[in-house]
């Protein structure tokens, strides 16, 4: 992880908040990265954003769904008060 | 003929001497017997014919008998035969220094049986052990002839004779001895303490031997009797003539040994020398691992089952009883034992393993509240992975079979021979199994026997959680990294397993951590769990247990990063009104007891709590609690001594290089002629941590004064930080708190802090 403080420092704040929520990202996951112990540990990294990234559209979809269903609701209701 | 006569009891003391070995016996009223057994101890060394007769030249200038013949035993990594010199010292009391003057001529690797003790020795050959109950006959010259055993090391149910305990210690004090220049003695016994004077030296050793006469104690109990009581009382009865009556013995000398600072789980810790007596046991309860553990009923466990004799036993390092066990089964076995490597000792951490090769599995908590949430716990899961799968050094990758046993890794394991570790580890596990069982059959939580065998247990397992660090350990006896490996393969193995299972029927996998996992499904019951146990140990072959299950529990975040868990920190209430806790401030050992109390305060009104909507309404009073102690903090009128932080020095006083309130207090004790070694425990008072406004950052106990007040803001800060562990799944961070209870710093100085911290514990860790 130290070895993007480079990369890092070339960002502008609110991307390296992104990269940061990124790394933290990472974190979760340690038992799938000891267990896979893949040679190069980056790998597994890259996969824990991808995970997380996927997940966090995952809840969102669901979210937007049920939203979206109590929006309709809502105007179905509101056609039948009409 | 000769008249004999039998004795019927234990056997309490025993050491090496002129005759060989002596030892004592205790009689069921109490009575005790000295007596000897003629013993020749011997030790191996692998080299060939033509290397003997330097072994013969060197062993010549010893005054005393010191025999060379050949012999055949087995190598235990290759079962091989080996043909190796055997030498035999004629002479118990000299068998160490006939070893030290071989070593320098030999590699280490042609020794064997050579560092052990002739009383290990002599209960390794002839099967008896510490506090074993037989009739012993004598000769009428006082020597031990035979003994008939009514006793063994696995024996469930036995008895231990009657023992009088004297209490030597100095006078109660908030300062440790240690560091304290005069003394004065308080002894105890019969249930009456008596003062002894230190105006003259003289009067105070005669009037201990007076008590000592009085009392006869088979076990002197001190505080800090290994480091500073016993050596300062000795010293001062040479100084003046006196000879002190501390043995039993009177030919006999003290057994003493250095103080010792060594690796153990990732941390120094500092050991004080032993001070053991003859024909009487010391126990010191500041020097043993064991004491405040297990107390004595646990010490006469261990030393039974262990063959270490019981004053060697309390104060043995991690790994040694374990150890014991081993050389005994080699032993008997006709397995030669490798000399230990005299490097000093450096312990692989379980956690430094974790990362040297990947270690047991975690997956971190779902941040915050849960309630309903089970534990499930694998009993003992190292140690009966060892046993079940036959994991030991010799035994991983052997030469005979082909199998790949373990899992990812594909190691064979033996399928011939039993291992050394899984052998003397079933015996552990099985004891300790059988007392829990022994204890839930009592149904009478509390009462002496139930006690007991709780006791007992709890002594195995302090073998039991040790075991494993000992298998990759590299200068173990029996250590084998391969071993280390496989034994973590299993356990991943057996979690995953666990987890799958749990999964498939519907419980969501909360938080594990190598051998306990925590699991939630909506409305299961105390029974749905125990048929999910049912069905793991089915599968996995392991036995695993349902911990409890929680009305609320809480996974705190990360110190160094809000946003994110941390494994293995909780605290939570069980439905049966039990709380748990790991690894947060009121748990630590190194937190002031008044932030301690604070945040346990705070626990037990939310102990009141079945869920956490009901906990949520409870804020409000456990804020009132918190809100008295940290404005009596801030009223500069706490007691400073609640104040007080302990912690381990990890180095010399001299070799710290940053400032820290730690290191300076060691400075400051090392300046008063207080010298503290890496592994001992610094407790200090801070003072201002600044630096700006006093001298010193912070002041040891012992200089410490109440006019110099304490660092108001520094501990204002701890207080707020262990409000916050438990409130900030609730929005209380540092900051609210500081407006809830009108602390607040000013603004500039605030955020400057937390701008910083925020980037720095990500990118610098
Ligand atoms: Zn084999």
């Amino acid at each position: 992880m130290e070895s993007w403080g480079k990369f890092r420092r070339g960002l502008r704040r609110e991307d390296q908040e992104a990269l940061d929520e990124l790394f933290r990202a990472a974190r979760l996951q340690l038992a799938g990265s000891a267990y896979a112990a893949r040679p190069i540990p980056f790998e597994s990294i890259a996969m824990c954003m991808l995970l997380a990234q996927h997940r966090m559209i995952a809840d969102l979809e669901h979210r937007v769904k049920r939203l979206e269903a109590a929006h309709d609701e809502d105007t179905d209701n509101h056609r039948v008060a009409v | 003929m000769t008249k004999t006569r039998t004795i019927t009891g234990w056997l309490f003391d025993l050491y090496p001497s002129r005759e060989g070995i002596t030892l004592w016996l205790v009689d069921r009223d109490g009575a005790k017997y000295r007596c000897h057994d003629g013993f020749d101890p011997w030790f191996y060394m692998h080299i060939p014919e033509a290397d003997e007769e330097r072994v013969g030249a060197i062993v010549r200038l010893f005054p005393f008998r010191v025999s060379l013949d050949r012999t055949v035993r087995r190598e235990i990594y290759t079962n091989d035969e080996w043909n190796v010199l055997r030498v035999t010292v004629h002479d118990t009391l000299h068998l160490k220094d006939v070893v030290r003057r071989l070593e320098p001529h030999f590699p280490h690797f042609v020794f064997f049986d050579s560092d052990i003790s002739p009383q290990q020795l002599y209960l390794y050959r002839t099967g008896l052990f510490p506090l074993a109950f037989a009739e012993y006959t004598l000769d009428e010259e006082g020597r031990l002839i035979s003994w008939n055993l009514d006793d063994d090391p696995g024996a469930l149910e036995y008895q231990l004779p009657p023992l009088v305990t004297m209490t030597l210690k100095n006078v109660p004090d908030f300062v440790s001895p240690k560091y304290r220049k005069t003394h004065q003695l308080e002894v105890g016994y019969d249930g009456r303490t008596y003062a002894l004077e230190n105006e003259d030296p003289a009067e105070v050793i005669a009037s201990l031997n007076r008590h000592l006469t009085r009392c006869d104690p088979d076990i002197i109990m001190t505080e800090f009797g290994d480091a500073v009581l016993l050596p300062m009382l000795t010293r001062i009865a040479a100084q003046e003539e006196i000879p002190l009556a501390l043995n039993r013995d009177p030919s006999a000398g003290y057994f003493t040994t250095g103080e010792t600072s060594y690796f153990a789980y990732g941390k120094i810790v500092h050991k004080d020398g032993a001070f053991e007596l003859a024909g009487r046991w010391h126990l010191d309860t500041e020097n043993s691992f064991m004491m405040g553990e297990a107390s004595l009923d646990g010490v006469a466990e261990i030393a039974r089952l262990t063959q270490l004799p019981v004053q060697h036993q309390s104060r043995s390092t991690i790994g040694s009883a374990l150890s014991s066990m081993q050389l005994s089964w080699a032993s008997r076995h006709g397995y030669l034992i490798p000399a230990k490597k005299r490097e000093p000792e450096e312990f692989k951490s379980a956690s430094t393993l974790l990362l040297a090769d990947r270690g047991g599995l975690i997956f971190q908590p779902v941040m915050g509240f849960h309630e309903q949430i089970a534990e499930m716990d694998f009993v003992s899961m190292y140690p009966t992975i060892m046993v079940r799968h036959n994991i030991s050094p010799e035994t991983v990758n052997c030469r005979c079979c082909r199998n790949r046993a373990v899992p990812e890794l594909g190691y064979t394991i033996c399928e011939r021979r039993e291992g050394i570790v899984p052998a003397t580890l079933r015996t552990v596990v099985s004891k300790r199994a059988s007392y829990k069982k022994m204890k839930k059959a009592l149904k009478r939580t509390g009462d002496e026997q139930w006690k007991l065998y709780d006791r007992r247990q709890n002594a195995l397992k302090w073998m039991l959680v040790t075991c494993f660090g000992y298998l990759g350990y590299k200068n173990a006896r029996f250590g084998r990294i391969e071993a280390h490996e496989s034994v973590n393969a299993f356990s991943r193995e057996a979690i995953l397993r666990a987890k799958e299972i749990a999964e498939e029927r519907g419980y969501r996998f909360i938080h594990a951590i190598v051998d306990c996992m925590w699991l939630w499904k909506e409305g299961a019951t105390e029974s749905d769990y125990e048929s999910l146990a049912v069905e793991v140990r089915e599968s996995v072959g392991m036995d695993i247990s349902l911990e409890g299950i929680y009305n609320w529990i809480l996974f705190p975040s990360s110190k160094m990063d809000p946003r994110i868990p941390t494994a293995n920190r909780y605290v939570g209430w069980y439905a049966n009104n039990e709380i748990k806790i790991r690894g947060i401030e009121v748990r630590r050992r190194d937190t002031p007891v008044f932030i301690k109390r604070l945040q346990g305060e705070m626990l037990q009104i939310f102990g009141a709590a079945a869920t956490v909507a009901e906990l949520e309404e409870l804020i409000p009073a456990a804020l009132a609690k918190a809100g008295e102690a940290i404005s009596l903090l801030r009223s500069g009128t706490a007691n400073p001594l609640e104040l007080v932080i302990r912690r381990h020095l990890t180095r010399e006083p001299e070799e710290y290089t940053t400032n820290t309130a730690s290191a300076g207090a060691a400075k400051a004790l090392d300046e008063a002629g207080v010298h503290l070694a890496p592994g001992e425990m610094v407790e200090y008072i801070i003072v201002d941590l600044s630096g700006k406004k006093k001298p010193a950052k912070a002041l040891p106990v012992p200089l410490y004064e109440s006019a110099e007040g304490y660092d108001i803001e520094t501990y204002t800060d701890m207080a707020l930080k262990a409000v916050e562990t438990l409130l900030l799944p609730f929005g209380y961070d540092v900051g609210k708190l500081r407006e809830v209870f009108g602390c607040s710093l000013q603004k500039k100085k605030r955020q400057a802090a937390s701008g910083s911290e925020g980037q720095g514990s990500l990118f610098d860790s």
